[in-house]
């Protein structure tokens, strides 16, 4: 096919440029406010994901100062792992190891 | 500025300044798309709304294989194919003749004659003409996409695509005949 617009697409084109500056800007305005919506709800994520997750760390009997950490490290935009926990099981009383012997 | 340097300048500084080049450059056309196609000022101002969120929502996913613009209108189209399955709750919007074997009598009217309508005869043919005939025509003369992209967009074979914008040709010059005797006597 040439380059020259064909029927169809003049007549896109004369449709287009009847259409009233109103009503283009009048959806601009609906269009932005449904973006800053959308910003909205991702800030409102941002915020609450990591209480969520402290909150089901508790429920499940977790430590819930790790889970900070995970949940710091998820919303971190330097994307560093999240700290591990510590690899030894829970510490004995003063003298314990003395007292069981 | 072409879109693709918007589009690669919006995704690197996330600036609305570059959404709104492609919002202006585009709202006109897409606006008269779904008016043409819903026949609704109402519907297709909430529907041009959508489709430009869709648009904004999708802008790091267009592969620049197609056009910009093909990928804009095949988002367009999607839109208002879906808006009309709804509101005639009718899952198959091409399905009338596509699945239909081809008759071969019918003679296909060529590119040149629909290509030479004039655009008063041609704007009243496509009202008159069903949904699925004006959107293939219109994808086919408005926005030459390819069979293959026409084919995706309405879910059927190529070879469905080929002998629905056959039909739908017909379709148009039998319509510009009725609208219009005197030209074609």
């Amino acid at each position: 096919m040439e380059d020259e617009p064909n029927n169809f697409e003049q007549l896109l084109e004369l449709q287009s440029r009847a259409v009233h500056p109103e009503l283009q800007q009048r959806t601009e305005e609906g269009l932005f406010e449904t973006f800053e919506s959308l910003r909205l709800v991702g800030q409102l994520l941002d915020i609450f994901v990591p209480k969520m997750v402290n909150v089901l760390v508790a429920a499940t009997g977790g430590d819930i100062s790790s889970a900070d950490e995970t949940a710091d490290a998820f919303n971190s935009d330097t994307k560093t792992p999240p700290v591990p926990p510590r690899p030894e099981g829970p510490t004995l009383p003063d003298g314990g190891a003395n007292e069981i012997r | 500025m072409k879109d693709l340097k918007v589009i690669h300048n919006y995704l690197e500084s996330q600036a609305t300044a570059c959404f709104k080049i492609l919002y202006d450059r585009y709202f006109g056309k897409i606006y008269a798309k779904c008016i043409s196609i819903l026949k609704d000022e109402v519907v297709a101002q909430d529907a041009t709304q959508e489709i430009f969120t869709k648009i904004f929502l999708n802008l790091s996913r267009f592969k620049e294989q197609a056009r910009f613009s093909t990928w804009v209108y095949s988002i367009t189209y999607n839109y208002c194919i879906d808006h009309i399955r709804r509101k005639k709750k009718q899952k198959d919007l091409f399905a009338e003749d596509v699945d239909q074997l081809p008759d071969l009598a019918e003679e296909e009217i060529s590119d040149k004659i629909i290509l030479e309508i004039e655009l008063n005869e041609l704007a009243s043919v496509l009202e008159h003409l069903p949904d699925s005939d004006r959107m293939v025509l219109l994808m086919k003369y408005q926005d030459r996409m390819s069979i293959k992209e026409i084919s995706e967009i309405i879910e059927k074979t190529e070879s469905a695509v080929k002998m629905k914008i056959k039909r739908a040709k017909a379709k148009a010059q039998q319509t510009r005949a009725a609208l219009f005797p005197q030209i074609l006597t």
